[in-house]
């Protein structure tokens, strides 16, 4: 799981994003799993996810049928399985999207509630 | 050695040994009678095998550019990549040091006592090999340590073949410490050290810095020599051109590269991929 722990002891579990990311990523090109991982990074540097538990999220994600692979061949290097997506994946994708929305507001509100509280002093730091 | 024609002839990396007898499990249950004769050195030595007449269905290396170093394309058209991993330092309960060592002290407890045995496996042989000159090589700069790589190198107690020849020497108590796979070292149920990503060579994000290793070997032809540069460890698979056992050999690598194969490789400390 990858968890981001603040300085003071706050996780912000980023485990939940790691399948919508992998889907948005195969979306936008479909890909084997050495080129994903690297564009895992690219995508939130401050996550890290090990390279092992991605292949595990694109095997699972496969056989749950939200992607498929074939062997892809390239020119010089050796053939890896290649991911695309599936009407399924895209599927889960969307929903994953209106999930995200629904936070989107809530941190959004979160965020609101919290600046106006110190706007108006209700915090003080010891 | 004499071969049965009707055979599946299967040359593989030492580090297959157990998913590779595993998968040809699951053959047997569709063909009871087959008989399949199994083979293993270290990778290079299997694809300069092959290169000098060896006939075999299939080959499975640790590093798929063994394959395009040695074997492609005048004995393999492609190989396909199956399995990834990563280096460890292997040892026992048994061994010198073992209840002091970690993932700080590791170079300083391999060579701060003469009496402390550590072997790695040979570059020229074997992918493990060259993979631990690159770690010594990467952890020199990690570390900020400069002349580890030629500390390292030069106070090793044993050289082997092949990288499960370490874990076997391991057991019988013949080193302290080997470098090692991190499957070979949960097959084999042993203790180990885990490095961080940075010298590991697990991790594709890291393929840049890996890439700052680099390990000369002999080439093709004699004299020549060849540079093979750090990367993230991958396996790989092939039918030889010369395969008389195509389809079946295509069946294997079908139970390897699918979902039972990838059970077989998970259970066994390989990451499918």
């Amino acid at each position: 799981m990858a968890t981001n722990k603040t300085k003071n002891g706050t996780g912000i579990t980023l485990d939940k994003m790691i399948q919508p990311t992998l889907l948005l990523l195969i979306y936008q090109k479909p890909a084997h799993g050495y080129e994903l991982i690297q564009n895992f990074k690219a995508m939130d540097p401050t996550e890290v996810v090990e390279p092992g538990t991605i292949y595990r999220y694109l095997r699972r994600m496969e056989s749950e049928g939200f992607i498929k692979s074939k062997w892809e061949t390239s020119e010089a290097g050796p053939a890896r399985r290649q991911y695309e997506i599936t009407m399924l994946g895209f599927k889960a994708l969307k929903e994953a999207v209106i999930k995200l929305e629904h936070q989107k507001r809530q941190i959004e509100d979160f965020l609101i509630t919290f600046k106006e509280m110190e706007e108006r002093g209700n915090f003080s730091e010891n | 050695m004499k071969t049965d024609m009707d055979a599946l002839k299967i040359l593989h990396a030492g580090a297959l040994r157990k998913p590779i007898k595993e998968c040809i499990h699951i053959l047997w249950q569709k063909y009871p009678d087959l008989k399949v004769e199994l083979d293993y050195a270290g990778s290079r030595a299997c694809a300069n095998a092959v290169a000098q007449g060896k006939v075999v269905d299939i080959i499975a290396l640790a590093d798929y550019k063994v394959f395009n170093d040695i074997l492609i394309p005048k004995f393999v058209d492609t190989s396909f990549v199956f399995a990834t991993d990563q280096m460890v330092l292997a040892f026992d309960e048994f061994s010198h040091g073992s209840q002091e060592i970690n993932n700080h002290n590791w170079m300083d407890i391999l060579l701060g006592e003469g009496y402390i045995k550590y072997a790695r496996s040979d570059h020229r042989l074997d992918p493990c090999g060259y993979r631990t000159l690159m770690l010594w090589q990467l952890a020199e700069k990690y570390y900020n340590r400069p002349g580890l790589y030629n500390l390292l190198e030069n106070n090793w107690s044993n050289l082997y073949p092949k990288s499960i020849d370490i874990a076997i020497a391991l057991l019988q108590g013949k080193i302290d410490y080997g470098f090692e796979y991190l499957s070979v070292a949960k097959q084999m149920d042993m203790e180990y050290i885990q490095f961080p990503p940075e010298i590991n060579l697990s991790d594709p994000r890291l393929a840049d810095y890996y890439a700052q290793a680099i390990v000369t070997v002999e080439g093709n032809y004699p004299g020549l020599e060849m540079e093979i540069v750090g990367a993230p460890i991958e396996f790989s698979v092939a039918i030889p051109k010369n395969s008389n056992q195509k389809e079946l050999a295509q069946e294997f690598i079908n139970i390897l590269t699918g979902p039972q194969g990838e059970a077989i490789l998970d259970q066994n400390g390989l990451i499918p991929c």
